[in-house]
């Protein structure tokens, strides 16, 4: 077990080497010059005036070199593997004096935590619905829930968002916040307010981000549940007189999990991908909207140092679901 | 769901009555007659089909512009006559300057025409005005027009010869030009002609929304309407020429989806439009205050253009909804809209009074504004229509991407395997642990959000799916008999992969690809959503939606998104209906 987990981790090597470069090679060769943008900005601020060509033309070299853009691509590329090996994925373009590292933790502390929430929450949710719709299978019950699950499937991720904040938000019932995830003055808050603070701000960004998933889950479980319901050994339990509870619970439960657990490593990009919007809808300080302003400003450290972490959270989600196949099912072992 | 109305196991297993005892049901009999028994599909299929339409056959519900005129039209006939003498004045310059000195004089330039281009593009810019200006002439007052045009000719053949014409010469054409200006002011009754400086137009017919037609539209228009009525002029064809014998028609089928091709494609290349005359028609101002005058006028159901703003109605709430009633001079009689008094000085901010131009219903009618109205005051309801152009192609154009993309790299990954499998496996598998939305979101906006990009883009990125499908099914098939087969005869590679192992491999990938149809308009909505996603001149259902982020305006939130959700339930509803039909062992509902 160890040694297979090892043997993951070093093919992750290539895989991470294979997005950076396809990343990189994206970026570079796509029309847009942030040197351009930043040196206008920074131009124009610095002498309070509109500044002249040349000075913009050498606040632009400037910004070249120092961010080592004038040097081949093959160059720049080298560079930046070498500085992500000693964990240093630069600085912000546009805010020189920051550490997109720091940043980004500072971000995954919000991310990660609203990722985690919801792949529980709809897993929690998924897992018994779909057990129960597949064993009253044809029951009004079931196409009841099938039907709303189907919808839920078809509901754009942002316009779920804009909606709960019409019905729950200032203008409809007034009963969550829908910005942000602390009041304003949260500052003066008590630690068990400021937490519960907290918390209300977090429900809807939580709604958005779990619909989708458990949909998708609890359609996985139902179809992995009246499979197993149909194999011989389900009716052999029967037959011998076991009661319905054990049956399901028992013995068609454990072998159903299987798909439904390794879907684990699909849900994880989906979240990752939603994150962009759901943070954006309610401006969640994450990293999908880090991401989002690093791909609007052409902040190349950070686009790189996002999707660079976003894909290893998705590789590290592919391999703990296939470490958890070993353990729902005792026929798979690797070695 | 489906499942309500799936038959049961039973009933599906059961084979179809034999209809006749000489016809044997092949595999596209057999998939069309499953998906047929899917009741929710099949009416999936049909509301995706009126939508497409919709969006097809938009300049005929929203516009404003008359489908039908008939009357006389100062309004056009006064801005050709101004612009004719521009133009004029503007080919002469050319035709005196000659081949050399307009060669020299655009060296450099980044968009060069051709001299023969530019040649053409100046006599056409003279003939369309000249065109519309004689349609509402008599035989007398075109005269001098007529002359115009002889001399246009005349120096257009000459310039063609690549010499420069003689100043007296280019410089007659800008006299009659100017002449013709002088001359020929339009009245509209015979009382108010005075002769030698106006003369009076005759009514005459046009259809302003067809002539503003561009081949593309009338490509898609024609395949629509052969779409639509397939039923009948199947049954016709297969009556009248084909005998009703299930051998000719079943052989038939190819002769039909080529007609269904080659009809529209002929119909786009012969079409003679002018298309872009306005983006905004003046038809509806110039009615209301007198300088279009109608004898007969039928506007389209909903009398709205897509770019076409109503002062006063910025944000105006749908014209059912209560808060949306307005008085006379403009003010909401009801409360709820922002800015409704400037705080400062307490004085209404919004009191422009609604204009109520011809053909529209009145200010207060519930049918006005049946969506509302956007910031500067267009109508809702005119720009999902238009908008369901883009939002609807958007998806389609990107499958038929990826599944081209999909095929090729799973064909040759599955059929060849080795080094060259290695490789592609590889790269899916790189592509797949991106965060796909990412990727999308960094393409778009590093390329710029044109709709081609975009639509290109999506289908880049998402092509993998398709790939893995149709490498396993080679893999499966590569051993088949019939693939020895086909190889033992030395049959070329390039016909074993696609006439006899892609057609067994297809199933999976059409069932793909109507989901991926779903995706694709769920993607470029999220796009638009985002800001970086198709702008103007043709909005997206995405991008109407943000036009505001306010929760005060529910109806710009609400009406995009739902529509954007019926369209994706509904490629999904279908996209089960052909899984089901297409594989039962995948299917979800039993």
């Amino acid at each position: 077990m160890g040694s297979y987990i090892i043997r993951r981790f070093l093919l992750m090597i290539p895989t991470m080497i294979g997005i950076t470069i396809l990343l990189f090679c994206i970026m570079r060769l796509a029309p847009g010059d942030p040197a351009a943008i930043a040196s206008g900005a920074m131009g124009a601020a610095g002498e309070g005036q509109v500044a002249t060509d040349s000075n913009v033309e050498d606040a632009a070299a400037k910004f070249r070199a120092r961010y080592r853009l004038d040097q081949p691509i093959l160059n720049q590329y080298g560079f930046w593997i070498a500085s992500v090996a000693k964990l240093d994925f630069g600085n912000e373009f546009f805010r020189p004096n920051v550490k997109v590292r720091d940043e980004i933790f500072k971000r995954l502390k919000v991310t990660v935590p609203l990722a985690i929430v919801s792949v529980v929450l709809s897993y929690l949710i998924a897992l018994p619905l779909g057990i129960f719709s597949a064993v009253k299978s044809g029951t009004l019950i079931d196409r009841g829930s099938s039907f709303i699950v189907f919808l839920l499937y078809a509901v754009p991720t942002f316009w779920a968002g804009l909606m709960l904040i019409l019905i729950f938000g200032a203008t409809g019932l007034d009963w969550l916040p829908v910005l942000g995830l602390h009041d304003k003055d949260a500052d003066t808050f008590t630690r068990g307010q400021y937490i519960w603070d907290v918390v209300r701000h977090c429900v809807l960004p939580v709604v958005c981000l779990t619909y989708g998933s458990f949909a998708y889950l609890s359609r996985q479980m139902r179809v992995g549940m009246l499979d197993v319901i149909r194999q011989d050994y389900i009716r052999t339990a029967r037959a011998k007189g076991l009661s319905e509870r054990t049956v399901v619970m028992k013995h068609a439960l454990r072998n159903s999990l299987i798909p439904v657990v390794t879907l684990f490593a699909s849900v994880l990009p989906i979240l990752i991908g939603g994150s962009v919007i759901v943070e954006s809808v309610f401006s969640i300080p994450g990293m999908g909207l880090y991401a989002f302003e690093g791909i609007v400003q052409r902040d190349y450290n950070v686009v790189m140092a996002t999707v660079t972490f976003s894909a290893l959270l998705t590789l590290v989600g592919f391999l703990i679901s296939d470490i958890t196949y070993v353990f729902v099912d005792p026929r798979i072992a690797y070695d | 769901m489906t499942e309500s109305n799936t038959p049961s196991a039973a009933e599906a297993m059961a084979p179809d009555p034999p209809r006749k005892v000489s016809y044997s049901q092949d595999y596209w009999d057999v998939v069309l007659s499953q998906i047929r028994r899917r009741k929710m599909s099949v009416w999936a299929l049909y509301i995706l089909v009126a939508f497409y339409s919709i969006a097809v056959f938009a300049p005929f519900l929203a516009n404003d512009r008359p489908i039908m005129f008939k009357g006389v039209d100062l309004v056009t006939y006064r801005s050709s006559l101004r612009e004719l003498n521009i133009v004029s004045r503007s080919a002469s310059d050319l035709f005196q300057s000659g081949k050399s000195g307009y060669e020299a004089s655009t060296t450099g330039a980044a968009a060069r025409q051709s001299w023969e281009d530019a040649i053409d593009a100046n006599v056409a810019a003279i003939t369309t005005r000249v065109d519309r200006m004689t349609r509402q002439l008599t035989d007398d007052d075109r005269v001098p027009l007529d002359r115009l045009l002889e001399q246009l000719d005349d120096l257009a053949a000459g310039a063609r010869g690549g010499a420069a014409a003689a100043p007296s010469e280019a410089n007659e054409l800008v006299d009659s030009a100017a002449q013709v200006l002088a001359t020929m002011k339009p009245v509209s009754k015979a009382s108010e002609v005075v002769p030698g400086r106006t003369v009076q137009l005759q009514t005459s017919t046009s259809f302003p929304v067809i002539a503003n037609l561009s081949r593309y539209e009338v490509f898609f228009m024609v395949l629509f309407a052969l779409i639509l009525l397939f039923p009948i002029w199947n049954r016709v064809v297969n009556r009248a020429f084909l005998g009703d014998d299930r051998f000719r028609m079943r052989r038939a089928r190819k002769q039909k989806a080529i007609a269904f091709v080659l009809l529209p494609l002929i119909a786009g290349i012969l079409w003679q439009g002018k298309p872009g005359e306005f983006f905004v028609s003046t038809y509806k101002s110039g009615l209301t205050n007198g300088d279009v005058v109608a004898e007969l006028v039928t506007f389209p159901v909903i009398p709205y253009g897509i770019a076409e703003s109503n002062p006063g109605e910025d944000f105006r709430p749908p014209s059912w909804h209560n808060t949306s009633e307005i008085t006379e001079e403009g003010y909401y009689v009801r409360g709820g809209r922002e800015g409704r008094f400037d705080p400062d000085t307490g004085t209404p901010l919004v009191s422009q009074p609604v204009t109520v131009e011809f053909g529209e219903p009145a200010s207060n009618n519930t049918l006005r504004h049946l969506l509302g109205a956007d910031s500067l005051g267009r109508d809702l309801l005119s720009r999902l229509i238009w908008g369901a152009r883009v939002s609807l192609a958007v998806g389609l154009v990107a499958t038929v991407i990826q599944v081209a993309i999909g095929i090729i790299m799973g064909a040759l990954a599955g059929y060849y395997g080795g080094w060259v499998d290695l490789i592609i496996s590889r790269f899916i598998e790189i592509v797949q642990t991106f965060p796909v939305f990412f990727l999308i979101l960094i393409m778009v906006a590093f390329v710029g959000p044109s709709i081609l990009n975009i639509m290109v883009i999506i289908g880049l990125v998402s092509w993998t799916g398709i790939a893995r499908l149709v490498r396993g099914e080679f893999i499966r098939l590569r051993g088949e008999d019939f693939v020895v087969a086909s190889e033992a005869l030395g049959v070329p590679n390039s016909r074993t992969i696609f006439r006899h192992v892609l057609p067994n491999a297809l199933g999976p990938v059409m069932v793909a690809a109507t989901f991926g149809v779903a995706s694709g308009i769920l993607t470029e909505s999220a796009l638009s959503f985002l800001g970086v996603g198709i702008q103007l001149p043709l909005p997206s259902w995405g991008a109407l939606l943000i036009e505001s982020r306010s929760a005060e305006h529910w109806w710009i939130q609400i009406f995009p998104g739902l529509l954007i959700f019926l369209t994706v339930l509904l490629y999904n509803l279908f996209g089960e209906g052909v899984r089901d039909a297409l594989d039962p062992r995948l299917k979800v509902n039993r």
